[in-house]
């Protein structure tokens, strides 16, 4: 089985690879127009290409004229939701967290200043 | 696998009204670490922490009469009260740990900075893209959506 996941991190762990991406979600571009902002050569830029291809992230489409690149979002939203899943499951922890330090900076102020009164004495309302 | 591949995936900032000693005792101690587990899950006892480089911190957890596992972390940098860095995972649980081959492990880096009479805590979540898939989903409801641009720009924060 295929790990889909796998794939679409691996190929967006290379930043001319997110730029090329971010380039096409403002639409199809050819891999000239692509290769425009870097200063890479052509094959350097259809390489990246290919490996978003491969991912699933990038689709060619030929027309009469020219073979444009289109992005595929479908892989980066599994992706994406991938994220915030993983997001909320540490938000959640952090929200622990901070009760737990909440209960341990009370602890320390009881410590810290014992009640004026004889603590022995006889137990005090709540 | 080539480990330069590894994909920075999650950088979570928090303020803590705490100073940086404490939250980093919230982190290393086993009386105080209970936070980090799921609530719906009983922690079989405290965790077990030994707070050294190459040194784990252990938990072992039980859902229910047939489905028991140990989780926590192998440390790898230990700076008290300023940065924190551990393998995810335990040896024999769960996600699995080698720690001959920690460089392959989904990796957390927790820095604690004092900010203003608290604490500015920077969790660094970094999984190599192998592990991506074998990483537990929390059940998410359907129709969650963002824009690719916050996308990039989350995976892009390295």
């Amino acid at each position: 089985m295929q790990d889909v996941l796998s794939v679409t991190f691996a190929a967006l762990a290379d930043p001319t690879r997110r730029a090329i991406l971010a380039r096409l979600a403002e639409g199809e571009a050819t891999i000239n127009e692509l290769a425009e902002p870097f200063a890479l050569t052509l094959p350097t830029v259809s390489r990246h290409v290919k490996v978003l291809e491969e991912a699933g992230l990038v689709s060619k489409r030929r027309s009469a004229q020219f073979r444009a690149c289109q992005l595929k979002p479908e892989p980066l939203l599994a992706a994406d939701r991938w994220l915030a899943d993983y997001r909320r499951f540490f938000d959640e922890r952090f929200d622990r967290l901070a009760d737990q330090l909440k209960a341990m900076t009370a602890a320390a102020a009881r410590e810290a200043a014992p009640l004026p009164a004889d603590s022995s004495s006889e137990s005090r309302e709540d | 696998m080539n480990t330069t591949e590894a994909p920075t995936i999650l950088t979570l900032v928090r303020h803590f009204d705490a100073p940086p000693d404490l939250v980093f005792r919230a982190w290393t101690e086993p009386e105080h670490l209970g936070w980090f587990f799921n609530p719906g899950m009983t922690p079989n006892g405290p965790p077990i922490v030994d707070l050294r480089v190459g040194g784990a911190w252990r938990q072992h957890m039980v859902v229910d009469a047939e489905t028991e596992y140990m989780t926590g972390g192998i440390y790898r940098e230990i700076v008290p009260g300023r940065k924190l860095v551990f393998a995810w995972g335990a040896v024999d649980g769960w996600p699995p740990l080698d720690p001959a081959r920690l460089d392959e492990a989904p990796e957390a880096t927790i820095l604690f900075e004092p900010d203003g009479e608290g604490t500015r805590m920077t969790f660094r979540f970094v999984v190599p893209a192998e592990f991506a898939e074998a990483l537990p989903r929390p059940l998410m409801e359907a129709g969650w959506t963002m824009t690719i641009d916050r996308l990039v720009a989350a995976v892009a924060t390295e």
